[in-house]
């Protein structure tokens, strides 16, 4: 590759919610497993490689995917846990460049343009990154490589299951011609549709139209259809993909009246919440509850503080003069706190009191970090139990 | 029970008592005003159970008697009325006639005997505070109280009495754990236990005092009664359950030694101050100070929008030295100083910075740095 050339990769992890049951889950290897909602009314979130063969795909109705691959195993949604792995993932990912963007917990971009002189060229960073993190973690994870963002995705589709695909510029006309329109990034099928009218099938068959005529078609994005179709994509990879809130919600096996088990609940979450914000480095300035009700709708409510907040206990007290008020006598089948205006905690504070509870925080995230959540809990939440999610998690019998 | 009052007095009565009913309907009877046709006038009565208020207004009692009724929708109701005499009159199972020129409400109450316990505060002693000082006492420490919640104990301002240089003086302190503000003035009368302790006022019966302070000129009585902070004032009674807790100790915040001492215009500091903030960050508010001979720079910047600073003359004379502050901490101070000028004296860039005015020995604000 040219020195004034990029080198993006697209690394995106392989069926990673059923990859990761399977790594927690041995007896799942080898084995179709489907994670996702309800047998009857619920939808495929993600279906591991030995349940592609039968057509199951992700987004599918279960019910239609059972039907395929009755042999399926089907587990819940845990998404606590896929957080957990994939802020690990993201970790070994800042190892190899400073630009990394997000797309989604299981897929970034990373521009290693700057990593290439230190770390070896585009194709052995990919590499070195698929190691580290079938080493540490166990999971697969495919890469694409190439000149910019645009094509990187386009190939890590193309290494999909656990590989490599490389994309040269020289060969980046021939790659792209033969390829359905549909594979354009940003082309849904209303577009694909629009180009076969005009006789447009392939990328091939769409060279011929000019700017203005993509222009007359599709407005403004007229010009970057243009230069996609032609390979060229020149838009940075953006690591400011800035956070704007953290949050947890929690969904009850049956639902909650009693408003001291929501406030237990609600503890838990404010931990976990607060938590989250630390670990960052930041605080939050509004504070939001959100609730919803046995009939399913939903209410939240939301506060201010004076300051930055990264601790449970304003969070949880501001929530507990509010609940009665907001479950208004309803049975409540989920509880999510979310803490938002999120900024680094600058204010020191007057009183030793404050400090002490400080320090025990960071002592609390450390014991979590290395031993879970089970390492360390409010006696208050000893055999708190309830929760869909943590049941499936394995985190909930009562210990 | 049946009385005739005038509109104005009515409306005026049931003005006051709308910042005390409980807004939440989580106790229906909490929302009411208990309405007590009694010999000497009417006495009407609000309380969330924190704080509560009763007053005696003239009216002409026909039947004696008491009732509870909504204080919103009475209050609204009595707003519009379109006479100046209101005539009302309980009816049975609690319901109310209000009539008034050609309007007539018919509205249901609740029974009086379901309404809470107000103290009784004839067994309560007194000592008299002139209501102006209350009030300005009030207005250099309210601002630094908590509005966090989980820091219940520092939800209000703790009162004491305590004596210094021979002198018997009432101090008030208010804090939120990052600034923290205390005036004192003398005491003319000797004061109670609950004083001598000290106790602390919820921040709720804070804005009813000040609300009460600046009504008027008559003197304010100040009591306690089990548990209960009572104030008096005409015929005007205040009952406000003391915050159960304990109030840090402060006296080891207010920092003793400071090398770093500069005098600062009082006027351009604060409005300095108000145009650097405009550019400081909208959750963290952090300005930069910067001393060095002769002069106070400001600064402040932000990631998204620019920086900005400011340099203003200071009698100052010691190193150069950078601290971070809230902005908003320091206005508030400001803005309650009356003098020309203030004092800032720091020690470093970590600890505890003090202002106070030069020439009121009786106020101060201590204020924690930010980090840069």
């Amino acid at each position: 590759m040219a020195r004034d050339e990029r080198t993006i990769l697209h690394c995106d992890m392989d069926a990673f919610y059923a990859s990761v049951e399977q790594r927690d889950n041995p007896d799942l290897s080898g084995v179709p497993v489907l994670v996702g909602g309800d047998r009857k009314r619920g939808v495929v979130c993600a279906c591991s490689y030995e349940a592609r063969p039968f057509g199951v795909r992700s987004g599918m109705a279960m019910a239609r995917a059972l039907q395929l691959c009755p042999q399926a195993r089907v587990l819940p949604v845990r998404m606590e846990r896929y957080r957990q792995v994939s802020e690990r993932i993201f970790e070994i990912f800042h190892q190899y460049s400073d630009l990394v963007e997000p797309l989604s917990v299981d897929e970034a971009f990373i521009d290693v343009t700057a990593s290439r002189r230190l770390l070896g060229d585009g194709p052995e960073i990919a590499a070195s990154i698929r190691q580290t993190v079938r080493d540490e973690l166990d999971l697969p994870v495919s890469v694409g490589v190439a000149p910019n963002k645009f094509l990187a995705k386009l190939c890590s589709g193309e290494a999909k299951p656990d590989g490599i695909h490389v994309l040269e510029t020289g060969d980046v006309e021939g790659y792209l011609a033969p390829l359905p329109l549909g594979r354009i990034w940003g082309l849904g099928p209303r577009g694909v549709e629009k180009l076969r009218r005009h006789g447009c099938r392939t990328v091939a068959d769409a060279l011929r139209l000019t700017p203005d005529r993509l222009r007359a078609l599709f407005g403004v994005q007229g010009d970057r259809l243009y230069n996609l179709l032609r390979g060229q994509d020149d838009r940075p990879v953006d690591p400011g993909r800035e956070r704007k809130s953290v949050g947890a919600e929690e969904t009850f096996m049956t639902d909650l009246v009693d408003l001291q088990d929501l406030e237990r609940q609600l503890w838990r979450l404010a931990d976990q919440v607060s938590r989250r914000a630390r670990r960052l480095g930041l605080g939050g300035t509004v504070v939001t509850v959100k609730l919803k009700g046995a009939d399913r709708t939903v209410r939240t409510r939301s506060h201010s503080f004076s300051e930055v907040v990264d601790q449970a206990e304003p969070m949880v007290a501001w929530a507990q003069s509010q609940l009665a008020d907001l479950v208004g006598g309803q049975p409540v089948r989920l509880l999510g706190v979310y803490l938002a205006g999120l900024a680094p905690v600058s204010q020191l504070g007057l009183f030793a009191r404050d400090e002490r509870r400080r320090k025990l925080d960071r002592v609390r995230d450390s014991i979590r970090d290395r031993y879970g959540e089970r390492g360390l809990t409010r006696a208050s939440l000893i055999g708190l139990s309830g929760s869909v999610q943590r049941q499936a998690d394995g985190v909930e019998d009562g210990d | 029970m049946q009385f005739s009052i005038e509109r104005e007095i009515f409306l005026k009565a049931l003005a006051r008592v709308q910042g005390i009913v409980e807004k939440r309907n989580t106790i229906p009877i909490l929302s009411n005003v208990l309405i007590d046709a009694a010999d000497d006038g009417l006495v009407i009565t609000a309380t969330d159970l924190e704080v509560g208020m009763r007053a005696t207004y003239p009216a002409e009692i026909r039947n004696g008697g008491k009732v509870t009724a909504n204080a919103k929708k009475l209050f609204e109701i009595i707003k519009e009325l379109p006479d100046d005499l209101v005539h009302f009159q309980s009816k049975e199972n609690c319901w109310i006639e209000i009539s008034c020129g050609k309007a007539l409400f018919n509205i249901v109450g609740l029974a009086a005997d379901e309404f809470p316990y107000f103290p009784e505060v004839e067994r309560c002693q007194f000592i008299d505070l002139p209501s102006s000082s209350v009030a300005t006492m009030l207005e250099k420490t309210a601002f630094s109280m908590s509005n966090d919640e989980s820091k219940y104990n520092l939800n209000g301002i703790f009162f004491q009495a305590l004596e210094t240089d021979g002198n018997l003086m009432l101090r008030l302190v208010a804090t939120d754990g990052h600034r923290l503000s205390l005036v004192e003035q003398p005491l003319e009368t000797p004061a109670g236990d609950e004083l001598l302790k000290g106790v602390i006022f919820p921040k709720k019966g804070v804005f009813e005092l000040r609300k009460i302070a600046d009504d008027g000129e008559a003197p304010i009585g100040l009591g306690f009664l089990e548990n209960n902070a009572i104030v008096r004032k005409d015929d005007t009674v205040i009952a406000m359950r003391l915050v159960d807790g304990e109030f840090p100790d402060y006296s080891r915040v207010i920092p003793q030694e400071q090398d770093i001492k500069a005098k600062i215009p009082r006027e351009q500091f604060f409005h300095a101050l108000k145009r650097m903030a405009i550019l400081s960050s909208e959750k963290s508010r952090g300005v930069k100070l910067t001393l060095t001979g002769g002069s106070l720079e400001i600064s402040s910047s932000n990631p998204d929008l620019g920086d900005a600073r400011e340099d203003l003359a200071a009698d100052y004379a010691g190193q150069d030295i950078a601290i971070g502050f809230n902005a908003r901490y320091l206005l508030d101070i400001l803005q309650v100083h009356k003098g020309e000028e203030v004092e800032l004296q720091i020690k470093d860039n970590m600890s505890p910075g003090m202002i106070r005015p030069v020439d009121d020995r009786h106020f101060l604000a201590v204020v924690m740095p930010m980090r840069l």
